[in-house]
């Protein structure tokens, strides 16, 4: 993977045919000049074993200047191009010579590969790892001897960066290592397990970074499924670790929040059901969070329902509220302790309320707006106009069992 | 030029036999090989470098037949000539 030049080329001439270097370095400078002048003569150059030399004509093209925005003419020109002959396409390409084509039917690709076929991606892995592997293991070996001595150091890092899953298992190693270790030997045991994983750890990085010195574009397909693999846990984990936390809190902090900053709430959509498909995209990490937290709302439901429509206790809700900005997503909870039975009044909207507000003014409590955009099919909530008629429905309490 | 032109040629400047000439060429040929197994990347001064890059793979539909084929990735070598030759034959 080194650069190599004429001087190169010429050393090692002379030593396969025994001229002295004086005399390839001539010799390959020359052929390099039959070369161009043959192309200046003839247009075309072909030398066996290698490949053909051919000078193209490249025609004048009309196109934009970049900095004014004019239209400019590009000038043709003379380019020398080259196209390798079969010998020297097959021995280049040797290392991936068992590939074939292989017909594609419906479904995925990956499900389409059979014993006797193709697999790109897994077996391409294996393909580029024996064919790196002879300098890819010298440098894992520097790589690690050199992380040896500063072990707790430098290897930790150098494992984090590693798209893998294995880095969770590393870290506890390494810790073990960090805290009983004092003889070399288990030191030692725990790094061969672990030059193992950073030598597929490595592998599996280096793969791509290879491949760019080797071709002109990495195969990004491989990575990524390793990446959304890698994603999918990272969300579980993420999930059942919000969800433990939760369940862990004291349960007077995890009463919902309310008041004045009341955003659309993405929880919205699972309680109230298919009317709101237009509320902006979830993430889908926060979805996971959600149905978590479900779970233990549910314990606090009792503790808060009873609260809420006396007016009094709103103000002790916000206080609470301004602490647990973060748990925003638990707001409304109490949305699903009531039920419509009906319609109190219909009220024309003026300058400057909202939804909220009329929640608020008519309930006492600004965060049972749900159920007044519910009872009246609104789409938008955020856009209600002037003049709109709202009707303001009648809120019975659910008991709860 | 063909090879047997070239070969003519290159014994020519050399002052070197044709039959000794091709020999080298082809010992030549042998090392730009090695190296390209190892990706080397060769280049020559004044001329243009040679690499060899990775073709990822694709799908490619035949147009008769509406079928899809998976074309698996390759190694190909490249030429990229040297600003030095693009200006020598562009001079004219």
């Amino acid at each position: 993977m080194g650069k190599i030049t004429l001087t190169n080329i010429a050393e090692e001439l002379s030593a396969k045919s025994e001229l002295n270097k004086e005399t390839t370095e001539v010799f390959v400078k020359a052929l390099i000049d039959t070369i161009e002048k043959g192309l200046y003569n003839d247009k075309v150059v072909k030398v066996k074993g290698l490949g053909t030399f051919k000078l193209l004509e490249v025609s004048d093209r009309s196109s934009v200047d970049v900095n004014t925005g004019e239209r400019i003419t590009i000038k043709g020109y003379n380019k020398v191009s080259f196209t390798p002959d079969s010998a020297m396409k097959e021995f280049v390409n040797r290392p991936f010579s068992h590939f074939e084509p292989t017909e594609l039917k419906e479904g995925y690709p990956e499900e389409e590969f059979i014993e006797g076929g193709v697999l790109p991606e897994g077996s391409e892995d294996e393909e580029e790892l024996e064919v790196m592997e002879e300098f890819q293991n010298p440098v894992v070996s520097e790589s690690v001897e050199d992380s040896v001595s500063n072990f707790e150091v430098e290897l930790i890092p150098s494992v984090i960066e590693t798209d893998d899953v294995i880095v969770d298992s590393e870290v506890p190693a390494v810790d073990n290592a960090k805290n009983g270790a004092e003889d070399i030997g288990t030191e030692e045991g725990i790094v061969e397990n672990t030059v193992e994983h950073i030598g597929k750890a490595n592998e599996v990085d280096e793969t791509p970074v290879i491949t760019l010195a080797v071709g002109q574009s990495t195969p990004s397909g491989k990575p990524k499924r390793h990446r959304v693999g890698m994603v999918f846990i990272l969300l579980v984990f993420f999930g059942l670790a919000a969800g433990a936390i939760r369940y862990f809190m004291p349960e007077d902090i995890a009463v919902e929040t309310a008041g004045d900053d009341i955003v659309v709430n993405p929880n919205l959509q699972e309680e109230l059901g298919e009317e709101w498909k237009n509320i902006p995209e979830m993430n889908v990490a926060t979805e996971r969070e959600e149905s978590t937290i479900d779970n233990t709302e549910q314990k606090d439901k009792d503790f808060v329902a009873v609260a809420t429509p006396k007016e009094g206790v709103v103000e002790i809700s916000a206080e609470t509220s301004n602490n647990l900005k973060e748990l925003k997503d638990i707001t409304l909870a109490d949305t699903t302790d009531y039920t419509i039975v009906g319609t109190q009044v219909v009220h024309t909207l003026r300058n400057g309320e909202t939804i909220i507000s009329l929640s608020n003014k008519y309930y006492g409590d600004k965060r049972l707006w749900p159920y007044i955009v519910k009872h009246n099919n609104i789409k938008e909530f955020n856009k209600v106009s002037i003049g709109m008629k709202v009707a303001i429905p009648i809120l019975k309490e659910k008991t709860v069992e | 030029m063909n090879n047997k032109e070239f070969i003519c040629e290159l014994s020519k400047n050399t002052s070197l036999s044709a039959s000794a000439t091709g020999k080298l060429v082809n010992d030549t040929i042998k090392i730009l090989e090695e190296h390209f197994e190892h990706n080397d990347v060769v280049s020559i001064s004044g001329f243009g470098t040679f690499e060899v890059k990775k073709k990822m793979e694709r799908i490619s539909v035949n147009p008769t037949t509406g079928k899809r084929y998976l074309i698996p990735p390759k190694l190909v070598l490249a030429f990229k000539q040297s600003n030095v030759l693009k200006e020598k034959f562009n001079a004219e």
